[in-house]
């Protein structure tokens, strides 16, 4: 099952490389990706088709939940938005509020996220 | 206008933050800030490896809590930082690594000593920058610092090719925003979630990690076991969050977790973990992992929550408003408390190991019972870790600094030079083994150069002692690489270095060596050597719940 991430993200040194290296290197597999400039030229656009890794068997773990993602993403300093959407309800429920701000990465206070086990 | 040169930045920029001590070893893409260093307010701790510089980093941050710095040069110089600064990333320690690059011109060009030190450590750093514009540095070095100790705290690299280093610009400081580094205040929503959680519980379980600490929460959190009475057990980071002979410490979880703590865990209704985070050798199979209990997961750093485990409720931001709010008293839990202090009555470590050699549960109990409330605990990787974390009770978490997430032998003496410095009112004493003090045995060097008071407790049982002991036990004693028995003698070693040292094998000895550890001046070398055939009790085995332990010999 696919889910599109889309993040604005502060133009920096490797900054698009550094967002799609946390998005993979914490269980997702990305399977498409699209960026464009800002006008001022400051900051991208950017969306990322992604599923979570599927476990060969026989190992032992579940694969990632989708919802989890938007919160590791947003720790990312050049960050500036993150909205997760999902192709069922479910997902797009727990789309919730990407933490942001850099100011206050962690308001997003109480959060219900999908039972992982 | 007056013009300075980039370096020179760096170094004010450094002074005004306060920065006592660096740690690092020049090259020739750092010549420009080893210049500028000369007549600094700050003292530059020479390394003689330039991980044994950033593991320094790291002990001074974890020791005092405030951001550690190590230095290195391009190339090879910030490889052999990389391990020092994944291990402060897992173990969220906050750190600024300064590292000189080829020049900007020469970048990406295979050039002398280049290395693209800002893409091997991306996965591995809170923030990185590399400076391409030496009028970025005021805000480059303002917002390094900021990152590395703000929220959850970790390290930061800046990469300055010498060509920028040396780039005269007018450059001013930036004054540091306080609110901005304030942690985000929880929603009131989460908090009285947990307040209905903690009311409907009857058997609930405090499960804390090295986050409250980190968050300066210590007050509240005790005034919240204080009042709500409730059984706590600690991750290895956790430990001295609750002091070790508080009635409701239970003691360590995990995989070599006490049988009271696991058992506990493994019972409860309601577990509120507290800065910790699910890890995998606290929980064992973690579908297993305290199956019928609701959660409370409180922590900074809101992508926590929820990433491994389901919260039922999850505060994330500062902690200590929501401690405040959750400390009442809970009668209806004395039933369980009562049952969880009587288990820990009946499993209690019985230190009665048969023999006259040394037994390094009771040396390590004997020490924490004489040594006083300013000791602090440095350790590296492998048995003697797991001991030292089960026997020797710590009071504070900040007293007991051990390389907790990335697990890298060779972090104890180094990181006891960086804690001795850093917190010169405290007795350090570094725990090691015969493998791990060999990983940056080069530091007692650095030990002998700045006539630094460390103590070293090495334990050496001429082998790789964990490696051995899962030989032992899952690979049917089929021994793979893991005799050190043509060890060099340490006592000799550490005479080279200038270091007195002395040797002990018998367990009468014991009392007079934690003397010396003690009350001897300047740094000590006490080797210590055990039988080979003492394993860490209990153990969770591989694919185990924590329910599954196995006990021991010594403590059926």
């Amino acid at each position: 099952m696919s889910f599109t991430l889309h993040v604005r993200l502060k133009k920096a040194e490797g900054a698009l490389v550094r967002l799609l290296g946390q998005i993979g290197r914490r269980g997702y597999d990305v399977l498409g990706v699209r960026a464009e400039l800002s006008a001022d030229r400051k900051a991208f656009d950017v969306v990322v088709d992604f599923e979570p890794f599927m476990p060969v068997p026989p190992a032992v773990q579940q694969a990632r939940p989708a919802e989890v993602l938007p919160a590791l993403v947003a720790k990312l300093v050049e960050v500036e938005s993150v909205e997760l959407r999902g192709p069922g309800s479910s997902a797009t429920k727990a789309a919730a509020p990407a933490p942001k701000s850099k100011a206050a990465a962690g308001k997003a206070g109480d959060m219900h996220f999908v039972d992982n086990e | 206008m007056a013009l300075m040169k980039g370096a020179s930045f760096v170094c004010r920029a450094l002074e005004a933050e306060g920065v006592d001590y660096i740690f690092g070893y020049p090259g020739g893409a750092i010549m420009p800030f080893y210049d500028a260093i000369v007549g600094a307010k700050f003292k530059h701790i020479l390394a003689r490896h330039e991980q044994g510089a950033a593991f320094a980093a790291n002990g001074y941050a974890r020791a005092s809590g405030r951001v550690g710095v190590c230095v290195a040069t391009s190339g090879p110089g910030t490889t052999n930082l990389v391990t020092g600064i994944a291990d402060a990333f897992m173990d969220s320690v906050p750190m600024v690594a300064i590292t000189g690059q080829v020049r900007s011109h020469l970048i990406g060009t295979d050039a002398f000593q280049e290395v693209d030190i800002f893409g091997i450590t991306l996965p591995i750093v809170k923030h990185s920058f590399l400076v391409r514009n030496v009028n970025d540095l005021p805000t480059v070095m303002r917002d390094a610092f900021r990152i590395a100790r703000t929220g959850r705290p970790g390290p930061v690299l800046v990469d300055i090719p010498r060509d920028i280093q040396e780039a005269e610009a007018d450059l001013k400081l930036l004054p540091r925003d306080l609110e901005v580094e304030r942690p985000p205040a929880p929603s009131k929503e989460s908090v009285d979630k947990a307040v209905q959680l903690l009311k409907e519980s009857r058997k609930p379980v405090v499960y804390a990690g090295g986050g409250v600490g980190m968050a300066n929460a210590i007050e509240e959190f005790r005034g919240f076991i204080q009042a709500t009475q409730i059984p706590t057990v600690h991750t290895l980071k956790g430990l001295g969050t609750l002091p070790y002979n508080d009635p409701l410490f239970l003691g360590m979880l995990g995989m070599h977790g006490f049988k009271q703590s696991n058992l506990a865990v493994q019972e409860c209704d309601l577990l509120i973990c507290i800065g910790a985070r699910f890890d995998d050798r606290a929980t064992g199979v973690l579908a297993k992992f305290a199956p019928n209990a609701k959660v409370i997961h409180m922590d900074v750093d809101c992508s926590e929550v929820g990433k491994l485990r389901k919260a039922e409720a999850g505060i994330a931001g500062d902690i200590r408003p929501a401690l405040k709010a959750m400390s009442f008293p809970l009668p209806q839990i004395a039933a369980w408390r009562e049952e969880c202090l009587k288990n820990k009555q009946a499993y209690a470590w019985k230190y009665n190991a048969p023999g006259d050699g040394v037994y390094v549960p009771a040396m390590l109990k004997e020490l924490a019972d004489r040594a006083d409330d300013k000791t602090i605990i440095t350790c590296d990787v492998g048995q003697h870790q797991m001991w030292v974390a089960q026997h020797y009770g710590f009071r504070r978490p900040e007293h007991h600094l051990t390389s907790g997430g990335s697990g890298a032998m060779g972090f104890g003496l180094p990181a006891a030079i960086g804690a001795a410095l850093s917190r010169p009112d405290c007795r350090v004493i570094c725990v090691s083994g015969d493998g791990s003090i060999m990983m940056n045995i080069q530091e007692m060097a650095t030990l002998k150069r700045y006539n630094i008071p460390v103590k070293i407790l090495l334990v050496d049982n001429q082998a790789l002692g964990m490696v051995r002991q899962w030989q032992e036990l899952f690979f049917a004693k089929k021994y793979s690489e893991i005799d050190l028995s043509d060890n060099p003698d340490f006592v000799r070693l550490s005479e080279a270095f200038g270091i007195p040292a002395f040797f002990l094998r018998e367990r009468k000895d014991v009392p007079r060596a934690i003397d010396r550890l003690l009350n001897e001046r300047g740094p000590l070398l006490a080797h210590v050597s055990i039988e080979q055939a003492e394993n860490v009790w209990p153990l969770v085995p591989p694919a185990k719940s924590n329910a599954e332990m196995v006990i021991g010999d010594h403590n059926k």
